[in-house]
């Protein structure tokens, strides 16, 4: 493993493994969360505030079972 | 890319402009201390990092480090400047304003950003921070490897996951939502064991027939509403109720209509004037019975002088003592009415005053109690006359029943008790919490949902940044074991390697093998000068990596802890180990710098001086000459003896590496046993050896040089006489400093060729044990 390999490690493809019971439990939460990864979101330094509005989100998200 | 020159005016220790040029070599770069020389690894390091050098930030270096960066005496509303040219013809340019604001500029351009990719930890190495790495704690390292491994962007994005967490936590109340629905849950637990909302209403229905009258609500929500609201209504009356139905209870007790019933069976008995009657009989018959007592017991027949009978005095006696027992009895039923009376009145008046209180008075102003109202101001109307008028017992007959039924109604509604109130208002309660229930086990489960699935990304991505970490760091640790290898031969000191330490995120250590036992740290072991050497092969190795072997290394006075065996076997790893690779070195060790010019192939490397800085205005000086002299002369002026010391320490040092290269049989031995030879000896021995072995072509034949024979024996003479006299007895002056200088300076570059300037030893004739210059016109015959 180079570390230009490294390099080109992304995260949706982490996360497309990582969230897929949320994908089953709350589609827009995990939508959410995938949409932000395409946009780079998490791979740059984020403040707080944004932190915070992107949570509030998925906060309102309503799982699969409320709809 | 190699670099091509480093130019800079004002900037740091340069004055007017000063540029070194490498011509695209690997240089060597002397300077004494304070000679300027790291000002060239500075002004890499700020366009590298966009404007800031590491070690200059501190609280005294001004926003934009312009106290730092700009030479203290720059001229007014002069401009600093550093330029970066590499190969190609490209270049970074930097023109610092006087306020320390930095403007970057490229040829081309986006060789600025390009440039500005680079990451210091494997482009520089200075003394002050060769072992830094390798003191760093374990967090420490890893946050120095992680950018270099290329995994700082997932680094970044389990950051922002955890932190995305910790706001969903916070943003969602999800702590505070789980510990009241432990709450409520427990609460209806206590009441609604399957905590349904079918056993919740069927419970509150129950309830809502004490509470509620007319029809009872059918859905939790209101049926809890109208419940609550009922209770709550009649908790906060509760204490008159409670005080208004005792005091009824006690007129309920005092049975006025009872009493009332007997007064009236009494009367009937004593009807009319009975009692006048009875009196006058009852005196009639005492005084009868007197009389009886005093008549003659002789006469047969007695007139009763109560009712006028005649009778036998036997039975006159009896009849007498019948009447008396007649109206005794007729006494006491008279008594009893009389007794009667007095109860009955004794209990209107206990009757109305229980009536009269505020609990009560207030309760009988509702229109409800009219009836019960009029009855008790009647019997208050009535209560100081006499029972026994007509008039009287005919109205107590009327509002007596009135108020005994009414009273008696009021007291059959029992009013609830504080503890059943507050028992429905908890099933209530609990009632109520039941939706709420319902929601927070939804939103809780929610926002867990969303917690959990960031727990795992972020797992996942730790793991994966564990797993490629793992995977390149031992890729590297077998590169730092090799170059360790080089460094530190046949020592026990092994196996030095990075890894991760167990169940520890962002965290690397190093660990290695002392004396065949492993250790977790070379903190436990290490002396200063090997974690130095450590930290240098780290730097190599990540120098090393795949993605970096393109861009040059500055080391900057790394070896200054280092002695001299294992500098000499840096001198090695740098001329087999960085094939291709440029390096700019910097040292103020003499002795090193003039090893390195002895050993480094002039083809490759190439070899700069500076002189002794002496003013912010003069600023950084070249040397005019390859070897280290002008320390030499930089001194006369302040003491001579230091200066001819000075010379002395140059001389000892190159002869000692001119013999080694010559093989002259005095070999140079690493170790101590060499710094006990003087170059004396070595002149010695190179001036007998050169007799036979040195030799110069002329005119297509081989001669013997005595030229260069004859400068090292005046060399050897000047040592012997002005050298010795420096360290002894401490009396030279200027001129003779300074002849010592120059002949010493002529003997040492007798050693090169004075057609093509190169060493003697710079070629080898494989087989034929001869070296030879780059020309090949002088030539050593070693064999």
């Amino acid at each position: 493993m180079s570390v230009d390999e490294n390099k080109g490690e992304s995260v949706r493809d982490i996360f497309s493994l990582a969230l897929t019971k949320l994908a089953q439990q709350n589609k827009q939460a995990y939508d959410l969360l995938l949409q932000k990864a395409d946009e780079g979101f998490f791979e740059q330094h984020q403040t707080k505030g944004t932190i915070k509005k992107l949570a509030a989100q998925l906060i309102d998200t309503k799982e699969l079972s409320e709809n | 890319m190699k670099i091509r020159s480093i130019g800079m005016s004002w900037f740091r220790g340069a004055s007017q402009q000063t540029t070194l040029n490498t011509e695209l070599m690997n240089v060597v770069i002397y300077g004494s201390n304070g000679s300027g020389k790291s000002s060239f690894s500075d002004a890499i390091e700020y366009i590298v990092a966009k404007g800031k050098i590491r070690h200059l930030m501190h609280e005294y270096s001004g926003s934009r480090q312009e106290k730092g960066v700009i030479n203290t005496h720059a001229p007014m509303d002069t401009n600093a400047t550093a330029c970066v040219k590499f190969e190609g013809n490209c270049s970074v340019d930097v023109k610092i304003t006087p306020d320390g604001t930095p403007i970057f500029s490229g040829n081309p351009e986006a060789l600025v950003n390009t440039v500005q990719t680079w990451e210091l930890e494997r482009l520089i190495l200075r003394q002050d921070e060769v072992a830094a790495f390798v003191e760093k704690t374990k967090g420490g390292k890893y946050s120095v490897l992680l950018p270099l491994l290329g995994l700082e962007h997932l680094e970044q994005a389990a950051d922002n996951i955890t932190k995305l967490r910790q706001s969903v936590v916070e943003e969602g109340d999800l702590y505070s939502k789980k510990a009241n629905l432990a709450f409520l849950k427990q609460e209806a637990a206590k009441y609604f064991a399957d905590l349904s909302e079918a056993t919740a209403t069927k419970a509150l229905q129950n309830i809502a027939k004490d509470y509620i009258k007319g029809e009872i609500p059918a859905g939790i929500d209101p049926l809890t509403k109208k419940l609550s609201d009922a209770i709550n209504s009649r908790i906060a009356s509760l204490t008159p109720e409670i005080t208004r139905h005792t005091l009824l209870l006690k007129v309920n007790e005092e049975n006025l209509s009872e009493k009332l019933q007997k007064v009236a069976q009494a009367e009937e008995k004593i009807l009319g004037r009975v009692n006048t009657l009875v009196d006058s009989q009852v005196e009639i018959l005492q005084q009868a019975s007197k009389y009886i007592d005093k008549l003659d017991i002789e006469k047969d027949e007695i007139e009763c002088p109560a009712c006028g009978r005649i009778l036998r005095k036997d039975e006159f006696i009896n009849h007498v003592r019948s009447e008396l027992e007649v109206l005794k009895d007729l006494c006491a039923d008279r008594d009893i009415a009389i007794e009667a009376r007095r109860v009955l009145k004794s209990s209107i008046e206990k009757v109305l005053s229980l009536m009269g209180d505020n609990s009560i008075t207030t309760w009988l102003g509702l229109p409800e109690h009219k009836e019960l109202k009029e009855a008790v101001d009647e019997l208050t109307q009535i209560r100081e006359k006499d029972i026994q008028s007509p008039e009287v017992r005919a109205k107590l007959g009327k509002f007596i029943p009135v108020l005994a039924g009414r009273v008696e109604a009021a007291v059959a509604v029992i009013p609830p008790s504080n503890q059943k109130l507050i028992n429905d208002g908890k099933i209530v309660e609990a009632a109520t919490s039941i939706p709420s229930i319902n929601r927070l086990e939804n939103e809780t489960v929610k926002i867990n949902n969303i917690v959990q699935a960031l727990d795992s990304s972020e797992t996942q991505i730790r793991e994966s940044i564990r797993s490629k970490t793992d995977s390149i760091i031992k890729s590297i640790s077998s590169d730092i074991q090799y170059l360790w290898a080089k460094i530190h031969p046949n020592e026990p000191i092994q196996n030095v390697k990075l890894y991760i330490p167990e169940d520890e995120d962002k965290s690397i250590d190093i660990g290695l093998t002392f004396h065949g036992l492993e250790q977790p740290s070379p903190r436990l072991t290490l002396s200063e000068g090997h974690r130095n050497s450590l930290g240098l092969c780290i730097f190599l190795a990540l120098a090393r990596l795949q993605d970096s072997k393109q861009r040059p290394i500055f080391l900057d006075d790394i070896v200054s802890s280092l002695d001299r065996w294992h500098r000499g076997n840096i001198t090695n790893l740098l001329l087999e180990e960085m094939t291709g690779r440029q390096v700019l070195l910097f040292t103020h060790d003499r002795e090193w710098f003039q090893e390195l010019r002895f050993l480094l192939p002039p083809t490759t490397w190439k070899f700069l001086t500076l002189k002794p800085w002496t003013s912010p205005s003069v600023g950084l000086q070249w040397s005019t000459s390859e070897n280290t002299f002008d320390d030499a002369r930089g001194l006369i002026a302040e003491n001579c003896e230091s200066a001819g010391n000075c010379v002395r320490q140059i001389m000892d040092s190159s002869l000692a590496i001119a013999t080694e290269k010559l093989r002259i049989k005095m070999p140079y031995a690493r170790g101590d046993r060499n710094d006990h030879r003087t170059c004396i000896e070595f002149l010695e021995s190179v001036i007998s050896e050169a007799q036979g072995r040195l030799r110069k072509e002329e005119a297509g034949s081989w001669k013997k040089c005595p030229e260069p024979i004859e400068d090292w024996r005046n060399a050897h003479n000047m040592i012997v006489s002005l050298a010795n006299r420096a360290s002894h007895t401490g009396s030279l002056v200027p001129t003779e400093v300074e002849n010592l200088i120059q002949c010493c300076e002529i003997a040492l570059n007798k050693f090169k060729c004075s057609e093509c300037g190169a060493y003697i030893w710079f070629a080898e004739q494989t087989g034929r044990e001869i070296m030879q210059c780059r020309c090949g016109k002088t030539q050593w015959k070693y064999g």
